[in-house]
């Protein structure tokens, strides 16, 4: 997951709760004020979900796939945020205090 | 037919199933300003077969056997409009055909091994015969056209007629036999994952092996734009089978 912006901002996203593939995004244009193109979002899907980090949550019958965060998502989404936080406060740090 | 609906079907079928609509609802809302990556991300999941959700058994290992059946009729019928080049045997110089020996072997571990029960191969064979059929009887009809002698020497559009029958003969056939390929998935144990991991690394190493042999002749007539084009499909070709045996190592 690394350095994957659309699969962290899924993950971000699906911490939240369960929600479908359409929801997610506009979650994600609420977030950072665009959506991810169809291709990206559902490659994220499908990559997060071969790696056990989301699952689907609703039967098969349903017309749209809902899928949540599982609990090895919610760690290494924990770690990935914990690690972007301490880049942040460094590279804050080290710009000194914001112009007036 | 709306745009999304082609744009789906370029995506591998276990996303198709698990995600098709909301792609197609995406792409309806985002405009043709999404189309070039919705297409991107449709090749970008078939060279990686392990993030594909499995939602009937031996799914991925079927269509992965499908797709390098289809990659190798391509070639073939790529290098039968070719005709005679670097890549084609001859008495003198066999050894100018030895990328066929990874790329046959690749095929052979790709295909579906028929348990040897009589019920087994019984439907194996019925299958076989109402999915060849159609291109078997068509290629009879172009033989038998070919062998009346009163065709010898056609005039031009009964020529060009006979040459288009021809060509969508041969494409009719392969496409059938990518079809054989997947319905057989359905009635005869696939390949497991390490051994398509070992048939695609086969395969890719054909490619290569054919693309350094067709850039070597390109480089000694560079005037031939034939032989550059198939030099960078092979090399192409050869990288996607490669990374996506790479990836299937990871299931």
């Amino acid at each position: 997951m690394r350095s994957n912006d659309a699969q962290m901002l899924v993950l971000t996203v699906l911490a939240q709760g369960p929600q479908h593939g359409y929801a997610i995004n506009t979650a994600i244009e609420a977030l950072t004020g665009s959506r991810l193109r169809p291709g990206s979002l559902y490659g994220a899907l499908a990559r997060l979900e071969s790696h056990g980090l989301i699952e689907p949550s609703s039967s098969d019958t349903d017309e749209r796939r809902t899928v949540r965060i599982t609990d090895t998502g919610r760690t290494a989404l924990r770690a990935e945020l914990e690690q972007m936080a301490r880049v942040a406060q460094a590279g804050l740090r080290a710009l000194g205090p914001a112009p007036a | 037919m709306r745009a999304s609906a082609v744009l789906i079907r370029l995506y591998p079928p276990a996303i198709r199933e698990r995600w098709g609509s909301d792609i197609a609802d995406e792409v309806d809302r985002a405009g043709p300003r999404s189309w070039f990556n919705t297409a991107v991300g449709a090749g970008k999941l078939w060279l990686h077969p392990s993030d594909w959700p499995e939602t009937v058994a031996g799914q991925t290992s079927r269509v992965v056997a499908t797709a390098l059946v289809a990659v190798g009729v391509v070639l073939t019928l790529s290098l039968r409009a070719a005709g005679a080049g670097p890549l084609t045997a001859n008495i003198d110089h066999p050894a100018s055909s030895a990328w066929l020996i990874p790329i046959l072997t690749g095929v052979v571990l790709a295909v579906p091994s028929p348990a040897l029960s009589v019920p087994v191969l019984g439907r194996l064979v019925a299958v076989a015969a109402r999915t060849l059929a159609p291109p078997g009887l068509l290629f009879a009809a172009l033989c038998l056209v070919a062998n009346l002698g009163s065709l010898d020497s056609p005039v031009c559009p009964v020529r060009v007629l006979l040459l288009v029958c021809y060509w969508v003969t041969l494409c009719f056939g392969g496409i059938r036999l990518c079809v054989l390929v997947a319905r057989a998935g359905r009635v005869v144990a696939m390949p497991s994952g390490p051994r398509l991991h070992l048939a695609l690394m086969f395969v890719a190493t054909g490619l290569a092996v054919a693309a350094v042999q067709s850039f070597a002749a390109a480089f000694r007539e560079p005037s031939e734009v034939g032989l550059a084009l198939m030099t960078c499909g092979l090399a192409t070709s050869a990288t996607a089978v490669l990374i996506a045996g790479m990836d299937l190592r990871r299931r």
